[in-house]
């Protein structure tokens, strides 16, 4: 199924007066399941294409639709609505709210879906054994380490089951090994519980596992390749 | 869940919070202790000079109270007192003589209102004899005078000396005759010691040449804050083309209208105390949101609507709020309390306060309807100082916001 088309999308940043073109008519869709990879130098137009497609900024030109839906006429607040029922997070700085605990946190996303105390408290703690992460409930982001973090982002990204997740650079703060224990995490997601995932990433660690490799550079794809993985 | 993240994002910087939740504190302690005291000091001018003199309600000859001209006296008080008798709200009455008088002494002479009292019934309505600092109240023996201590030292007299009154008669000659100071009192009024003297009522009828008529009926009720309403049944039954009755607050209006401007002042308190909570609260809340920008794109992005986001800050805010209200209204009580029971002592400022009957000892009176609109007013103000800052939280797109440096 074609969860995401993009039809002539371009975007020009106004920066001093200066126009910079960071996306240039990009034409692309994602389908259900997918494990993609969009990699590039630094400045091709990786993050604003996540941005885009994560309802996150609005194209200069060109279409966006989510299942099928147009969504350049959808208001702020739907917005916010579609990105919280269809939509996971995973930031680079891994971005955990500070003053809330592990378990808090992947409470959070539930609790501003409206979800009630008892099942987003169960459901969290669920979603934390079985990411392994039981451990690391009642720290605070700073009491933890940044992979320990990034795995409790990956389980506020996932807890609210979303259609797919986008994940910028998502191994970039995060040393060799504990990058791959990420990523084993999250390809393991994609095989069983079917969650696309979407990466920007210019790690090698990223891109070996891409089941699709989209390659952008200076705002144009230059290469989508579909490996047989 | 809300509640707590803004609970938490408070202990983010304890020192600015601090700072916001003292100056709501401080600002209600003050605005607490300000109002109890003006409260307690403007209750005991009233009371003082309703007590010591005035009574609740009096009824006189129409327009006596305007003029105090001896002919306009009571023509039927024994109608007038057998209405009075047969109301439920009155505590206590006693019939009046008012007479413009000269006292004189071997060595000076003073201007007075001579009052004649029925000593036995006044007693029970009036005040003025706790206030005796020598001698005695008036026992009913003829021509004994009670004089305030300032007219005693402007007589240059004392305790047993002879004084002498001359006053207008009835009939229009001049009469005189000679008085005994049996006591002399201090009460919180420097008017009432300066203008007001007492004798028997029996003895200024002889003066005057009255026979056995009265100048007005004065009552205590049981019930003051109703006076109104009892003075106007009253009104309901005399004959009010020949009779005025007349409440407290128609007699001293000045104190009652100062009474009511002071709750105006309060108003005006109320809204200056809240525009510096609402500046500190704003100004706190602004240098939280901008801390916290990427913070809010990172919420925008998962999903958290504009109006969480908005009710999430505005609880911060109601939390300084309520915290320094709550704090300021306690330690409020803590300094009211002591000082509702033992009063403040201004008696440095003895003469100053007289002049406003007020006593050297000043006890405040708390409203409990100032503490409702504490607690209202401050966390309202608290919310409002949110506003800004959120609208300007919410204005934020995602991508900029997590963008901010």
């Amino acid at each position: 199924m074609e969860l995401i088309r993009l039809e002539n999308v371009s975007k020009i940043y106004s920066s001093d007066g200066v126009a910079v073109n960071a996306l240039n008519d990009i034409n692309l869709s994602i389908y259900n399941g997918e494990y993609t990879v969009v990699a590039g130098p630094s400045g091709s137009g990786k993050t604003t294409l996540l941005n885009i497609i994560g309802t996150l900024d609005k194209p200069t030109t060109g279409k966006v639709y989510i299942i099928n839906q147009d969504i350049a006429n959808k208001k702020k607040k739907e917005l916010s609505r579609l990105r919280l029922e269809k939509l996971g997070f995973i930031f680079q700085a891994y971005n955990l709210i500070p003053v809330l605990t592990a378990l808090e946190n992947i409470e959070f996303a539930m609790m501003i879906k409206g979800i009630k105390e008892k099942e987003r408290k169960d459901k969290a703690i669920q979603i934390m054994k079985e990411l392994g992460i039981e451990e690391l409930a009642n720290k605070r982001p700073n009491q933890m380490s940044g992979g320990q973090q990034q795995r409790v982002a990956v389980a506020r990204a996932i807890v609210n089951a979303p259609m797919m997740v986008l994940a910028d650079e998502p191994t970039a703060n995060l040393d060799s090994k504990t990058g791959s224990l990420l990523l084993d995490m999250m390809q393991e997601m994609n095989r069983t519980k079917n969650i696309t995932f979407i990466f920007s990433s210019h790690d090698q660690k990223v891109i070996e596992r891409a089941k699709r490799l989209i390659l952008l550079k200076d705002g144009l794809i230059v290469d989508d390749i579909a490996y047989n993985k | 869940m809300l509640l707590k993240v803004a609970w938490r994002n408070l202990n983010r910087n304890k020192r600015r919070s601090l700072i916001i939740v003292l100056s709501a504190a401080v600002g209600v302690f003050a605005l607490f202790i300000y109002d109890a005291i003006s409260r307690g000091m403007i209750n005991q001018m009233l009371s003082n000079q309703i007590d010591v003199h005035l009574c609740d309600i009096q009824i006189n000859r129409k327009g006596f109270n305007d003029d105090k001209i001896l002919q306009s006296y009571l023509s039927n008080y024994i109608d007038i007192e057998n209405i009075v008798l047969n109301q439920d709200f009155v505590n206590n009455y006693s019939k009046r003589i008012v007479s413009f008088c000269i006292l004189n002494s071997a060595f000076n002479s003073v201007n007075v209102n001579l009052i004649g009292i029925e000593f036995d019934k006044e007693i029970k309505l009036t005040s003025i004899s706790d206030f005796i600092i020598e001698g005695d109240y008036l026992s009913g023996a003829k021509n004994e005078i009670l004089i305030g201590k300032k007219v005693a030292e402007k007589l240059e007299v004392g305790l047993g000396d002879k004084v002498v009154a001359v006053s207008a008669n009835l009939d229009g000659s001049i009469s005189t005759n000679l008085f005994n100071i049996s006591g002399i009192f201090r009460s919180p009024s420097s008017e009432i010691d300066q203008m007001l003297v007492f004798t028997n009522s029996s003895s200024l009828q002889n003066l005057i040449g009255f026979g056995d008529n009265y100048h007005q009926i004065v009552i205590k009720t049981k019930n003051r804050e109703k006076v109104m309403r009892y003075r106007d049944e009253l009104i309901q039954r005399i004959d009010t083309s020949q009779y005025e009755v007349l409440a407290y607050q128609d007699i001293i209006p000045l104190l009652v209208t100062m009474l009511e401007s002071s709750k105006s002042a309060m108003v005006i308190i109320y809204a200056i105390i809240g525009i510096g909570v609402l500046l500190g609260i704003i100004n706190s809340m602004l240098m939280s949101v901008f801390e916290r920008i990427q913070e809010f794109g990172v919420l925008m992005s998962i999903g958290m609507n504009n109006f969480k986001i908005f009710l999430m800050i505005v609880f911060e805010a109601f939390l300084l709020g309520s915290i320094g209200t709550f704090m300021g209204i306690i330690l409020g009580w803590i300094v009211y309390i002591p000082l509702s029971i033992y009063g403040l002592d201004l008696s440095t400022f003895s003469e100053g306060l007289q002049m406003y009957s007020v006593g050297n000892v000043i006890y405040p009176e708390i409203d409990l309807g100032l503490i409702l609109n504490a607690l209202l007013v401050m966390p309202i103000a608290s919310i409002i100082g949110a506003i800004y800052p959120s609208i300007k939280a919410i204005k934020l797109q995602p991508t900029e916001a997590m963008r901010y440096v």
